[in-house]
C-alpha cells in the first residue's frame, strides 16, 4: 500500500470480466447467483411471494418464476445501489392520506364551532423519507486534489533500510521514511452573516464531502465574519475571534475554500480584498458563492467570467492566468494592480472539478469560470436587498413587497408567504421549507431574505425581523385558504409546536379563543397574530383591535365593522406593538385593512384574492442574468442629487428617453451628468435585464459598443460592426431576447447621428447625456445645474472628512459649487491636507492668473484653478505623472486601457518619464499618484484610465507649443508601440477599437514617424475587415493627404496608402479616382526607390483598377509582367508571386481565356494550400476563382461539386455571414443554376442578395454582380416581372459605376435582354442584345465567349420574331466560333448546335436539323447529365436561353 | 409485513438466520446451507473456530436475548441471501439503527463465535487489515538473542518469525476455518478512496500472502490470529480459506463505494424501527415495564417521525435514565430527557 492515488487496472486475477467491465450489466456469476438464491428458495417452498416493489421484473419470462426479493440488484444501478433499501409495503404510509390533508379548498371556518383545541382539519403531509442530505457529490471532483507528497511529520519505518543497517551494525536504530500524506489541508471559511443560516446544511455538507473525499489531510471549518467597516475577523469554533493570518501556512499547502452567500455588504468592502488576497497568497483559494448564478449579480459579490490557466500544482492564485472569457467579451482586469483573480464556484460537482483541475493542472490547462478579483471588490456595490426597506409612506411596505415579487422566483414567493406567518427563526425556516414546499432550495429562503423585506437589527440587538407592514402586505398577497393552510403548517411543525397554537386556535375561532397574553414574553408570535388576523380581517381584524387595546392599556375600541373600524385598524397598526414606548399610530394604512374588505366575513367569499396592486409593477424579471455592460465603475463618492436622480426615475416612468443635460449656465460640463446616469444605473441596475453603456462622442465608438451588445445578447451575426449594428437594433425594438432594458447614450453631441442608433420603439428605455442643449429639441431635458451648497459640503467633508463645516461652506463657495471642481478640492484636501484659508488663497490667485489669459466665457475657472494646483504640485513631486497625464490629454476622453502605457518600455519621451515607462512598479505609482489627487479615475476591472474632457481642455490650455508637439509625439509613439497585430483577426478587434478613439483624437494619423504611419495603415485595415467602411475611408484620405504633403509621392508607405484608398474608392464610390491614384502609385513604385514587392503590389493592384475600367487585355500584360518579375525575384512559391498570379488568373477570365486562367489558378490554390493551408482565406479565394475558371471552360458539373466544397470551407471556418463567404455562396449559385441545380441557385441568389444589400447597400460592386445573377434566377423562375424591375436597375447601376461600354454593363444587358425577350418584348431585347454585341466585340473582341453568348441572345431574338433565317445565319456564325474558342464539347456549342437544330427546322430542313438536334442532345446528355435543363430543352425542341454570369474582377 | 406470514406460520424453511436472538454455542449452530460452487474454497488444513467467549461483547451490544424479532422480514431475507451467497453485505442506515449489532446477533444465532471486528478510519490500510509484522522487534529479539547465545549454547531457539507476526482481522477471518468467521467491517465509508478496491481483490480471491513467511525457510509458521491469546499455522505464506466469512460491512451511507464493490456486496438498508420493534429492544435492555417507558417511546417516535437523525442509543440512554432510582418528573428531568432525545443532525 502505497498510498499513492493511482488510475486502478481492473482486476487481473481474479474476477475477470466482473470488474474489468464495470457497465452495471451482470456477469454470468450476479445471473448464477440468482439462480443459486432461486434454488435454494423454492427448495424451501416458499411459493406466493408478493413481490414488493421489486416488480421491474428485467427478465419476465427468465425461467425463474418468483425471483427472490432479497437477491437483488444483480443489475446494481451505478447511482443508487448502496442506498436503496429493500422496500417493502410496510414502510409507513402517508398518515392522514384520507384525513383531506391537501384539501386547499376547504372552507376556513368549518370547524370553528368545536373550539379551541378540536382535532386539526389539516394534517401535515408526512416527511416523504427521512429526509436526508441531499448529497451534492462533490466528493468525487475534491479527490483530484488528493495528489500525496511526502509528509513532513509523519514518518513510519523504512524496513529495508532498517534491516539492512541492522544486519551490519548491529545496533537495529529504526531508520524512518515519510509518510505519504495527500498535499492540501481544507480550511472551509464560512462567511458568518445572517442570511448564512439558510445554508447551513448546504455548507455541512460541503464539510462532509470534502472529509469523505479522503482528499486532505484534514478539513477545518472555521467561521469568518466580513464586515463592511474594519477586516475581516475570524470566529472559532469555541468563541475564540481571530485574524485571518492565522490560518495561513507557510508551506503554501492549504487550500482556503470561502463559503459564502455574498450578500453581506462586507463584500464589497476593504476588509473582503484583504481577506481574499490574503488568502490567495496563501494557497489556492476559492469563493463558493452559495447563490445561483441568476441571483448572483443581486448580491455583493457579482463574478465575471473568466478564462483562467493553471500555472502548475498547487500555485497560489496570483499565478493563475486571468484571460477573457472569449475573444470579445468585455476586457479584463489588468493583473499587476495587486488585484488576484479567485474563482467563483457553485456548489456543484462540475464547478469543483474545473477548479480541481487549475489547481493540480500543469500550464495549458485553461477553463472558464466566474471570477472575483480580490484587490478591486471594494469599488462593487453592496447588494440592495439587504437595506433595510424605508418604510416611509402608506403605500411603502406595499411597495418594498410589490418590488420582491416582482423579482422573486414563483417558489421564493410561495415560500415569502409562509414566512410571513412565522417567527424569523432558521430553524423553524427550514423546517417549514422542507416540510411545506420541499421542492424549494435554500435559495430561494435566500431569495426571500435578500428580498429588501427583512430590517436586520430590528430591536437594535441584531435580531431580523420582516419591517413594519411587510408581514401584511406579504399576507395580503396570498388568499384566505393559503394563509389558513399556511397557519395549521405551522402549528403541526415540529420546532414550532405549543407557540403557533394558540395562533390556530384563534384563526378558527376569532371572537372566543383567549386572547394572548400581552405581556408574554412571545412577542414574535405576538406580532404575527396581528399579522395574520389583520389579513384575514373580518372578525379577524376585531380581535386584532382587542388584542392591541390589550396592550396599549386602553379599551376596546369599536366591535363592528364599517366606517369605524378604519380609524380604529389605522392606531393599531404597526409599530405601535411596542408596549413599552407610546402608542403613536402609523401613518400608513395597511392595505389589507381597507374597510370594505371587513364585510368579506362570509365562507362563500373565502377564497377572494386579497387584492394588492403593486403600485409600482413596471418589470418582471425572467430571472435571466442580466447583461451590463461598459458601464464606468460605481462613484464611490457619489452625493445628493436625490431629486435629480428621482426625477431621470420618473421621466422613465413616463418616456422612453431621459436627456440628462447641464443647465445653461454651465454649458462646459463638470456638472456631473455622467455621474448621474452611472449612479441611476447601479441604483437599478435590478430593474433592467439589459443594461448598456454607450459612450457616443463619436460614431466608431458607438458602432463599437453596439458590436459588442451583438455579441453579448447572443444575437448570430459576426463580429462585423456593420452587421451587428442593426441586428441589436432590431433585437432591442422586437424585445427579443430580452425587453426591458436601458441604454445609456453618453456625451451624445451629435443628435441625428445618435439618434439614427436608437432602437424605435421598443420594451426598453434611454437616458443620453450631452453638453448639447439641442436635445431640448428631441427628448425633454433634465437640466443638471451646479450643487446645492450641502451637497458640496457634503462631498467635500465626505473626500476630507476633518473639514470643518465652515471651511467647507467656504471652499463651496470659492468653487462655485461645481461638482468636477467640488472632488477636485476634496481630493486635494484629503491628499494634501492643507489649511483651508491657505487653499483659498492658492485658488484665488490661480483664478486670477486664469482670467488673466481671457479665456472664453464658458471656461471652467474654477475647476480650471482647482486643478492648477494639483497639476503644480504634480509638476515639482512627480513630473512624471504630471507628463503622463499630458500625454492622456491628447488622447480621447474614453477610458485609456492601461496596456496602452505599459507597452511604453522602447519609447523615448523624456529623462522623467522613460524610466517610468519601463518600471511597472513606478508606473502604478504614478498612476495611484493621479487618481489620488482625483485627476484620472481607475477602473481596475477593465484595467482603463479616464480624465474627464475639461481636464484636457485645462491641460491642453496649459501646453506651450512645443511641449504639446512633444507629448503629442510621445502619445503616438505609445499607441503605435500598442499596436495590437494584424488588423484582418476579428480576435483583435477589441484591442483596435479601444485603441481606435485616441487614435483618431490624438491625430496620430498626420504623424510622420515611419512606426505610427505603419500602424496607422493597420488600423485602416483593421476598420476595413471590421465593416467601418466610411471610417475606414475617410482615415485612409486623411492619412495620405498628411504623408504625401510631409513625404511627398515617392516614400514607400505613401504609396502603400495610396494603393489601400484607391481599393476602398474602388470599392465604395469612385473607380476614377482609385484608378488615378494607382497609376501614380504604379509611375512612383517605378521611377523611385522602393521595393521590389512594393512594385509588384502596384503592377497588379494597377491591375485590378484597369480591370475595373474594362481594360482587361492591359489588366493581362501588367499581371504577366508582375508575375514574370515576381516569379524572377521570388520563385513561383513567394506570396507575393502569388498575389500577382491570382490577379493575372483574374485578368486571364476576364479576357476569356478560362483554360489558361484555370492552369494558372489551380497552381497559385495549390501554392497557397502548400503555404497557408487548406482553409486561409487566401486559398480558399483561389478555389473560388478556379471554380469560375472550371464552370466558363465548360466542366458545369465539375464546377458545381468544387465550390459546394469549398463554400462548406468558407462556412466552417468563416461562418456563413463573413463577407468572403457570402461571395463564394453567389459563384456556388451560378455553379449550381449551370449545373442544372436552378432551384437551389435561385434561393442561394436571393439569401446572397438579401446578406449583400443588408450589408453594404444596393450600389456596392458585390452586390451589383447578385443582382445580375438574381435578374436571371428570376427569369429562370419564371418570375418575369421582378427579374425585369431588377435588370433594369442592374443596368442602370453598373452604367452609371462601371460606363456604357464595361463589360459588366454589357453582360447585365444581354440577361435584362433574356428576359424581355421572355415577355414578349422581343424588340427591347434586341436594342440591348444589339448593342451588347456591338460593344463587347468593340472592347473585348469577336471571339470572347461573351460576345459570343450575346450574339446567341441576338440569333434568338430573331427566332422569337419567328425570323429562322437570320437566327440560323447567326447561329452558323457563331457555331464554328464556339467551337474553336470553347471547344466541341462545350455546353455553350452544344447548346448552340441545339438552336440551331430548331432554326432548321423552321426553315423546314428537318433532316438536318434532325441529325443537329441528335448530336446536340446526345452531347449534352454527355457533359451535362439526362436531367438538365438545356439537355431537355434541346430534346422536345424548345429554345435554349443563355445568360452571362459576373466575373469577379 | 409480519403479518402476512403470520398465517402461514414458521417462517421460511430456506432462512438459517431468522434473528429471533437465540444463541447458539459455537460451533453449533444450525447448519449452513452449501456456499455456490463459485464460492467454495479450498484452504487448508481446515481447522475449528476458536472457542472464545465473547459473551460480554456481545450482550453489550445485544441486550439480553429474547424471542423477539429484531429485523424487518425482509431485511432478515437480505441476511440469508448474503448467507447463502457467501457474499458481503453492505448495510447502511441512519446512525444507532444497529448496523453493527447486526454482525453480532448472526454471529450469535449461528453460533459461529467471536466477531472479528475491523474499525475502520482514514489511515487504515488493507495489509493492516491482513497482518501486521514487528520487523524491528524480531530484530532485536534475535540481537538479543544472539548477544545471550554467546555465553552458552544454550539451546534455546532462536526467535521465529511467527512469533512478530499477527494477523489483522481480516486475514484471520480468511483463515481457513471449518465454518465460517463472522467479520464486521465497521464505517467502511471513513476509510482512504483506495481500500476498497484493494479489499475487494482480497476477497475476491478469498487467499492472500504473506511475503516475510513465503521467503522463510521454515515452511510452517506459527502466528498470533486477531483474537485474543489464540495462534495458528501458516503453511508457506500463504492463507486461503476454507469457508468463506460472512462479512458485514457497515457504512453511514455519505461516501459511495467503487461500482465493483457495491455488485459484489448485497445491500441492506436498515430503518428505524417500528414502535413494536422499539418496544423490544427497550425490554430485551432494560426490565423496566412499558408504562413508565410509554412516555418517552411516544417522544422518541414523534421525534424520529418529525424527521432529524435521532439514534436507538439515545432512547435506551433515556430509558435507563427514567427508570433509574432518583429521577425527577420535574422539569430539571425534562430538560434532560430533552438533551438525551436531541436532534443529532443539529450537532448541539
Amino acid at each position: 500500500m502505497t498510498g499513492l492515488p493511482r488510475e486502478r487496472a481492473p482486476d487481473p486475477s481474479g474476477s475477470g470480466e466482473a470488474t474489468g467491465v464495470d457497465d452495471g450489466a451482470p456477469d454470468w456469476r450476479d445471473l448464477a447467483d440468482s439462480a443459486w438464491l432461486a434454488a435454494a428458495w423454492l427448495a424451501s417452498g416458499r411459493h406466493g411471494l408478493p413481490e414488493p416493489q421489486q416488480a421491474e421484473a428485467d427478465h419476465p419470462d427468465a425461467p425463474v418464476e418468483h425471483r427472490p426479493p432479497p437477491a437483488p440488484d444483480p443489475q446494481a444501478r451505478p447511482d443508487t445501489p448502496s442506498s436503496r433499501p429493500p422496500l417493502s409495503p410496510s414502510a409507513p404510509l402517508p398518515r392522514g392520506a384520507d384525513e383531506e390533508s391537501h384539501d386547499l379548498g376547504m372552507p376556513l371556518f368549518h370547524h370553528a364551532s368545536e373550539g379551541p383545541g378540536a382535532e386539526p382539519v389539516f394534517r401535515l403531509p408526512p416527511l416523504p423519507a427521512p429526509a436526508g442530505p441531499r448529497p451534492l457529490r462533490l466528493a468525487r471532483a475534491l479527490r483530484a486534489l488528493g495528489r500525496r507528497v511526502p509528509s513532513r511529520t509523519a514518518h513510519r519505518l523504512d524496513e529495508e533500510r532498517t534491516a539492512e543497517h541492522g544486519l551490519s551494525d548491529g545496533l537495529w536504530i529504526p531508520y524512518l521514511r515519510p509518510e505519504r500524506q495527500p498535499t492540501f489541508d481544507l480550511v472551509l471559511l464560512v462567511d458568518d452573516t445572517l442570511t448564512m443560516r439558510v445554508w447551513r446544511g448546504t455548507v455541512r455538507r460541503i464539510a462532509d464531502e470534502a472529509t469523505q473525499s479522503g482528499a486532505f489531510r484534514d478539513v477545518r471549518t472555521v467561521r469568518v465574519s466580513v464586515t463592511a467597516a474594519g477586516p475581516a475577523v475570524l470566529r472559532w469554533q469555541d468563541g475564540r475571534t481571530g485574524d485571518p493570518r492565522e490560518l495561513f501556512d507557510g508551506s503554501g499547502r492549504r487550500i482556503f475554500l470561502v463559503v459564502t452567500d455574498g450578500l453581506g455588504a462586507g463584500w464589497a468592502a476593504d476588509g473582503a480584498d484583504h481577506l481574499l488576497t490574503g488568502l490567495a497568497r496563501g494557497g489556492p483559494t476559492a469563493l463558493v458563492h452559495l447563490l445561483p448564478p441568476y441571483l448572483r449579480h443581486r448580491s455583493s459579490l457579482y463574478p465575471f467570467r473568466a478564462q483562467l490557466g493553471a500555472a502548475g500544482f498547487g500555485r497560489a492564485n496570483r499565478e493563475l492566468t486571468c484571460g477573457p472569457a472569449h475573444p470579445l467579451a468585455e476586457p479584463l482586469p489588468a493583473p499587476d494592480d495587486g488585484a488576484v483573480p479567485v474563482p467563483v464556484l457553485s456548489a456543484h460537482p462540475a464547478s469543483f472539478t474545473a477548479w480541481a483541475d487549475l489547481v493540480t493542472g500543469e500550464p495549458g490547462v485553461r477553463h472558464t469560470l466566474p471570477v472575483v478579483l480580490a484587490g478591486t471588490l471594494a469599488k462593487g456595490a453592496p447588494a440592495p436587498g439587504l437595506r433595510t426597506p424605508r418604510i416611509d409612506g402608506p403605500h411603502a411596505a406595499a411597495a418594498v413587497v410589490a418590488r420582491f415579487l416582482g423579482l422573486a422566483s414563483p417558489l421564493a414567493r410561495h415560500l415569502a408567504l409562509l414566512l410571513a406567518v412565522i417567527p424569523l427563526d432558521f430553524d423553524l425556516i427550514e423546517e417549514l421549507r422542507e416540510r411545506a414546499v420541499p421542492e424549494a432550495g435554500p435559495d430561494h429562503v435566500a431569495e426571500v431574505m435578500m428580498g429588501g423585506l427583512i430590517d436586520w437589527d430590528h430591536d437594535g440587538a441584531g435580531h431580523p425581523e420582516f419591517a413594519d407592514g411587510v408581514r401584511e402586505s406579504l399576507l395580503a398577497t396570498g388568499n384566505r385558504s393559503q394563509l389558513a393552510h399556511a397557519v395549521d403548517l405551522l402549528a403541526d411543525l415540529h420546532t414550532g409546536r405549543g407557540a403557533a397554537a394558540p395562533l390556530r386556535a384563534a384563526v378558527r375561532d376569532p371572537e372566543r379563543t383567549v386572547l394572548p397574553d400581552t405581556a408574554s414574553p412571545d412577542r414574535p408570535w405576538l406580532r404575527i397574530e396581528l399579522a395574520v388576523l389583520r389579513a384575514l380581517s373580518g372578525p379577524h381584524a376585531r380581535r386584532a383591535a382587542r388584542i392591541m387595546a390589550g396592550i396599549s392599556g386602553g379599551t376596546p375600541v369599536t366591535r363592528v365593522g364599517g366606517p369605524g373600524a378604519k380609524s380604529d385598524i389605522r392606531g393599531l397598526h404597526g409599530e405601535g406593538l411596542v408596549p413599552d414606548s407610546t402608542t403613536e399610530p402609523g401613518d400608513d394604512v395597511p392595505p389589507t385593512a381597507r374597510p370594505e374588505t371587513t364585510e368579506h366575513t362570509d365562507a362563500g367569499k373565502a377564497d377572494t384574492t386579497m387584492d394588492l396592486k403593486a403600485p409600482e409593477h413596471r418589470f418582471v424579471r425572467s430571472g435571466q442574468p442580466k447583461i451590463m455592460g461598459n458601464v464606468p465603475p460605481k462613484n464611490p463618492n457619489f452625493t445628493g442629487r436625490e431629486i435629480l436622480l428621482e426625477a431621470v426615475e420618473e421621466q422613465l416612468r413616463q418616456k422612453e428617453t431621459a436627456a440628462v443635460l447641464p443647465h445653461a449656465l454651465h454649458g462646459m460640463g463638470g456638472v456631473g451628468k455622467s455621474q448621474i446616469a452611472i449612479e441611476y444605473v447601479y441604483r437599478h441596475s435590478t430593474e433592467y435585464n439589459v443594461i448598456w453603456w454607450v459612450p457616443s462622442e463619436r460614431e466608431s465608438l458607438i458602432l463599437a459598443s453596439l458590436a459588442e451588445l451583438a455579441g453579448r445578447l447572443g444575437l448570430n451575426t459576426g463580429p462585423q460592426a456593420n452587421t451587428a449594428v442593426p441586428a441589436v437594433q432590431e433585437a432591442l425594438r422586437s424585445g427579443k431576447p430580452y425587453e426591458n432594458w436601458l441604454l445609456i447614450f453618453d456625451n451624445a453631441e451629435d443628435i441625428d447621428a445618435v439618434r439614427s442608433y436608437f432602437p424605435s420603439g421598443g420594451p426598453g428605455k434611454i437616458i443620453v447625456t450631452s453638453r448639447n442643449r439641442d436635445w431640448e429639441r428631441v427628448a425633454t431635458p433634465l437640466s443638471v445645474d451646479v450643487f446645492e451648497r450641502e451637497e458640496s459640503i457634503a462631498l467635500l467633508q465626505r473626500r476630507a472628512p476633518d473639514l470643518s463645516s465652515e471651511d467647507a461652506f467656504r471652499l463651496a463657495k470659492a468653487l462655485g459649487d461645481l461638482p468636477l471642481a467640488i472632488e477636485q478640492a476634496g481630493a486635494w484636501h484629503a491628499a494634501t491636507g492643507m489649511p483651508v484659508a491657505e487653499h483659498l488663497e492658492l485658488l484665488a490667485r490661480r483664478r486670477l492668473e486664469i482670467l488673466d489669459l481671457d479665456p472664453n466665457p464658458d471656461y471652467p475657472v474654477p475647476v480650471a484653478a482647482a486643478w492648477n494646483l494639483s497639476l503644480d504640485r504634480l509638476a515639482e513631486d512627480h513630473p512624471a505623472a504630471r507628463q503622463l497625464l499630458e500625454i492622456c490629454s491628447l488622447m480621447a476622453p474614453e477610458p485609456i486601457p492601461l496596456n496602452l502605457l505599459r507597452g511604453g518600455r522602447n519609447v523615448e519621451i523624456s529623462p522623467e518619464l522613460d524610466p517610468v515607462l519601463r518600471d511597472p512598479v513606478l508606473l502604478a505609482r504614478a498612476t495611484r499618484e493621479l487618481s489620488k489627487f482625483s485627476l484620472i479615475r481607475l477602473d481596475h476591472k477593465r484595467g482603463t484610465l479616464q480624465m474627464h474632457r475639461l481636464m484636457q481642455n485645462v491641460l491642453a490650455t496649459g501646453l506651450d507649443e512645443a511641449a504639446e508637439a512633444r507629448m503629442r509625439k510621445a502619445a503616438h509613439q505609445l499607441l503605435a508601440t500598442a499596436k495590437p497585430g494584424e488588423g484582418a483577426s476579428p480576435e483583435l478587434w477589441p484591442t483596435y477599437q479601444a485603441l481606435l478613439p485616441h487614435v483618431q483624437a490624438s491625430g496620430a494619423v498626420r504623424s510622420s514617424d515611419p512606426w505610427v504611419r505603419d500602424f496607422i495603415y493597420d488600423v485602416v485595415y483593421f476598420l476595413y475587415y471590421w465593416g467601418a467602411h466610411e471610417t475606414s475611408m475617410s482615415m485612409a484620405r486623411e492619412a495620405w493627404t498628411a504623408w504625401q504633403a510631409q513625404s511627398g509621392d515617392d516614400d514607400i508607405l505613401v504609396i502603400r496608402m495610396a494603393k489601400f484608398l484607391a481599393l476602398m474608392l474602388r470599392k465604395f464610390g469612385s473607380p476614377e479616382e482609385a484608378m488615378r491614384l494607382n497609376e501614380t502609385a504604379l509611375e512612383r513604385s517605378r521611377a523611385g526607390h522602393v521595393p521590389d514587392e512594393e512594385l509588384i503590389g502596384s503592377m497588379w493592384q494597377m491591375a485590378i483598377a484597369q480591370r475595373y475600367r474594362g481594360d482587361f487585355d492591359e489588366a493581362r500584360a501588367l499581371d504577366e509582367e508582375a508575375v514574370a518579375m515576381a516569379r524572377r525575384l521570388f520563385g513561383p512559391d513567394d506570396p507575393e508571386t502569388l498575389h500577382a498570379a491570382h490577379s493575372l488568373g483574374i485578368s486571364l477570365r476576364c479576357c476569356g481565356a478560362f483554360p489558361e486562367a484555370r492552369a494558372i489558378d489551380e497552381e497559385t490554390a495549390r501554392q497557397f494550400d502548400l503555404l497557408y493551408g487548406p482553409t486561409n482565406g487566401l486559398t480558399l479565394n483561389s478555389l473560388n476563382g478556379l471554380a469560375i475558371d472550371v464552370r466558363e471552360s465548360g466542366d458545369y458539373r465539375g464546377a458545381h461539386i468544387l465550390q459546394e466544397s469549398t463554400y462548406e470551407t468558407y462556412v466552417s471556418n468563416f461562418g456563413p455571414d463573413n463577407a468572403a463567404t457570402i461571395k463564394a455562396a453567389r459563384e456556388l449559385a451560378v455553379c449550381r443554376r449551370r449545373a442544372g441545380a436552378v432551384a437551389e441557385a435561385r434561393e442561394l441568389t436571393e439569401d446572397t442578395l438579401v446578406r449583400f444589400t443588408e450589408r453594404y447597400g444596393t450600389e456596392y460592386g458585390e452586390t451589383l454582380a447578385t443582382q445580375m445573377n438574381a435578374v436571371v434566377d428570376r427569369r429562370i423562375g419564371g418570375d418575369l416581372a421582378r427579374s425585369r424591375e431588377l435588370g433594369e436597375k442592374n443596368v442602370a447601376r453598373y452604367r452609371a459605376v462601371f460606363g456604357e461600354n464595361h463589360a459588366s454593363t454589357l453582360s447585365s444587358l444581354v440577361n435584362l435582354a433574356a428576359t424581355l425577350r421572355a415577355q414578349g418584348e422581343v424588340d427591347a431585347a434586341e436594342r440591348h442584345d444589339v448593342e451588347a454585341v456591338e460593344q463587347f466585340t468593340a472592347t473585348v473582341g469577336e471571339r470572347h465567349p461573351f460576345t459570343l453568348t450575346a450574339r446567341l441572345g441576338r440569333a434568338n431574338d430573331h427566332y422569337a420574331r419567328l425570323g429562322f433565317a437570320a437566327a440560323r445565319a447567326v447561329d452558323e456564325a457563331v457555331l464554328p466560333l464556339l467551337t474553336e474558342v470553347a471547344g466541341p464539347e462545350h455546353p455553350l456549342t452544344l447548346a448552340c448546335t441545339a438552336n440551331l437544330a430548331l432554326d432548321l427546322r423552321g426553315l423546314g430542313e428537318t433532316a438536318q436539323a434532325d441529325q443537329l438536334q441528335a448530336d446536340a442532345v446526345e452531347g449534352l446528355t454527355r457533359v451535362l447529365g439526362a436531367e438538365h435543363p438545356w439537355r431537355m430543352a434541346a430534346q422536345v425542341h424548345q429554345r435554349i436561353e443563355f445568360d452571362i454570369a459576373p466575373l469577379p474582377l | 409485513m409480519t403479518e402476512q406470514y403470520g398465517a402461514a406460520g414458521a417462517p421460511p424453511a430456506w432462512r438459517v438466520f431468522r434473528a429471533v436472538g437465540h444463541r447458539a454455542p459455537v460451533g453449533e449452530g444450525p447448519r449452513l446451507p452449501e456456499p455456490p460452487r463459485w464460492r467454495r474454497f479450498a484452504g487448508g488444513p481446515v481447522q475449528p473456530l476458536p472457542d472464545l467467549d465473547d459473551t460480554r461483547t456481545a450482550e453489550r451490544r445485544l441486550g439480553e436475548a429474547r424471542d423477539l424479532v429484531q429485523l424487518r422480514d425482509e431485511e432478515i431475507d437480505v441476511v440469508n441471501a448474503a448467507i447463502l451467497l457467501r457474499r458481503p453485505l453492505l448495510v447502511t442506515g441512519p446512525p444507532g439503527v444497529g448496523k453493527s449489532t447486526l454482525a453480532y446477533l448472526i454471529a450469535q444465532e449461528l453460533g459461529l463465535g467471536r466477531v472479528l471486528q475491523w474499525g475502520i478510519v482514514s489511515r487504515t490500510t488493507l495489509s493492516g487489515g491482513l497482518y501486521s509484522y514487528d520487523a524491528i522487534g524480531r530484530a532485536q529479539a534475535i540481537a538479543a538473542w544472539r548477544a545471550g547465545a554467546d555465553g552458552a549454547q544454550s539451546g534455546e531457539p532462536a526467535p521465529r518469525m511467527g512469533d512478530f507476526l499477527t494477523l489483522g482481522p481480516l486475514g484471520t477471518a480468511l483463515l481457513p476455518y471449518e465454518q465460517p468467521r463472522v467479520l464486521l467491517i465497521d464505517e467502511l465509508d471513513k476509510c482512504d478512496v483506495d481500500l476498497p478496491h484493494d479489499l475487494l481483490h482480497v476477497m475476491e480471491n478469498g487467499a492472500y500472502d504473506v511475503p516475510e513467511l513465503m521467503r522463510s525457510a521454515d515452511p510452517e509458521a506459527s502466528v498470533f490470529t486477531d483474537d485474543p491469546g489464540q495462534r495458528t499455522t501458516v503453511l508457506r505464506g500463504r492463507v486461503e480459506c476454507h469457508a468463506f466469512p460472512i462479512v458485514v460491512i457497515t457504512s453511514n451511507g455519505e461516501r459511495e463505494f467503487p461500482l465493483p464493490l457495491r455488485r459484489r456486496c448485497l445491500p441492506l438498508e436498515l430503518r428505524l424501527p417500528s414502535r413494536e420493534q422499539l418496544v423490544a429492544i427497550v425490554s430485551s435492555h432494560l426490565h423496566g415495564s412499558e408504562d413508565v417507558v410509554r412516555p418517552l417511546l411516544d417522544q422518541f417516535e414523534r421525534r424520529v417521525q418529525d424527521g432529524g437523525t435521532h439514534s436507538v442509543d439515545q432512547l435506551l440512554n433515556a430509558v435507563q435514565l427514567v427508570t433509574s432510582g432518583g429521577f425527577q418528573h420535574n422539569s430539571h428531568g425534562r430538560k434532560l430527557v430533552e438533551l438525551l432525545l436531541r436532534d443529532l443532525a443539529k450537532g448541539r
